[in-house]
């Protein structure tokens, strides 16, 4: 593989989908071609948000290289909740 | 059942497949299958987060002029601090799938020593989401108006969805892109990362337990 390039796996619902990722490019650009891989393209990838395995979430316009992501690191896609709480 | 059992039971299987290989990840959250029987799903959360304790410490500021007796009343400063070998108790919930995913799953939370509903008042935590704005919500209520007991208020949950103030989200518009693990993660986000224990020890003797997200005890 390229050197500036990695593999993340995001799993989306339980899957594991392996993506190549550009270090430096936008995290965003993994979770879109993620979402079109496991044919979750019903709702607009800005509605889907990305964590890391702590939950904490990632900003999709950050840099896999900013973010530290290394070869392999697995990352959550989730829709982004609607909460009816208090 | 208002789904085919067959059709029903693959994608249970199917769910259930995909939970499993995300072994590594749930043992990680302390998210641990008890058991799973179609349609069910018995799950067990252990809390990880230590307890934080916030006493209030009354500083006494020495004054010459002031007898010993007599000191200057001084200001009210919180001392806090983790208490490593304590954190909240552990959980069990039922996922149950009965007619997934024409429905979306249900969440009952349960003791897991006995598989008994667990009470809002006396047993539960206080579960949180943080939208994108920061702004908290408490999502873990008290009293469903259909099922008469507690229940988690995310989208993609069978009680949100049923629930009448949110009648115009429906689940068919998010079907296709939630599932067992996506459910399982919420509840752990929910109840587990985002509802860190503190014990706030009062001025004047009372003792509260407050929940917070992670990040800001």
């Amino acid at each position: 593989m390229p050197e500036n390039k990695i593999l993340i796996i995001f799993i989306v619902n339980g899957v594991d989908v392996p993506v190549e990722v550009n270090l430096n490019a936008p995290i965003k650009t993994g979770r879109n071609k993620a979402l079109e891989l496991s044919n979750n393209t019903g709702r607009p990838p800005e509605e889907w948000e990305i964590h890391n395995d702590a939950g904490q979430p990632l900003d999709p316009e950050a840099k896999a290289g900013e973010l530290g992501l290394k070869e392999r690191d697995r990352l959550f896609l989730n829709l982004k909740v609607g909460a009816g709480g208090a | 059942m208002r789904v085919d059992q067959l059709v029903c039971r693959s994608k249970f299987d199917q769910e259930l497949e995909r939970l499993r290989s995300q072994d590594a990840t749930l043992k990680k959250w302390g998210v641990f299958i008890y058991a799973d029987s179609f349609p069910v799903v018995d799950v067990v959360f252990v809390p990880r987060h230590t307890l934080n304790i916030h006493i209030p410490v009354i500083e006494q500021t020495p004054n010459p002029i002031h007898t010993p007796v007599d000191p200057k009343p001084a200001g009210l400063k919180i001392l806090s601090s983790s208490v490593i070998v304590l954190s909240a108790r552990a959980f069990g919930t039922r996922i149950l799938l009965e007619d997934f995913d024409q429905l979306p799953p249900s969440v009952e939370f349960l003791d897991p020593w006995t598989w008994k509903p667990l009470k809002y008042d006396t047993d539960l935590f206080r579960a949180k989401h943080v939208d994108a704005n920061g702004k908290v919500w408490e999502v873990l209520l008290p009293n469903h108006p259909i099922r008469k007991r507690p229940f988690l208020c995310m989208r993609g949950i069978r009680e949100y969805h049923e629930h009448p103030q949110h009648s115009g989200d429906d689940w068919m518009l998010y079907r296709k892109h939630s599932g067992l693990f996506s459910t399982i993660q919420m509840i752990w986000k929910t109840c587990v990362k985002d509802a860190v224990p503190n014990l706030v020890f009062q001025p004047k003797g009372k003792i509260q337990v407050q929940w917070t997200p992670a990040g800001q005890s």
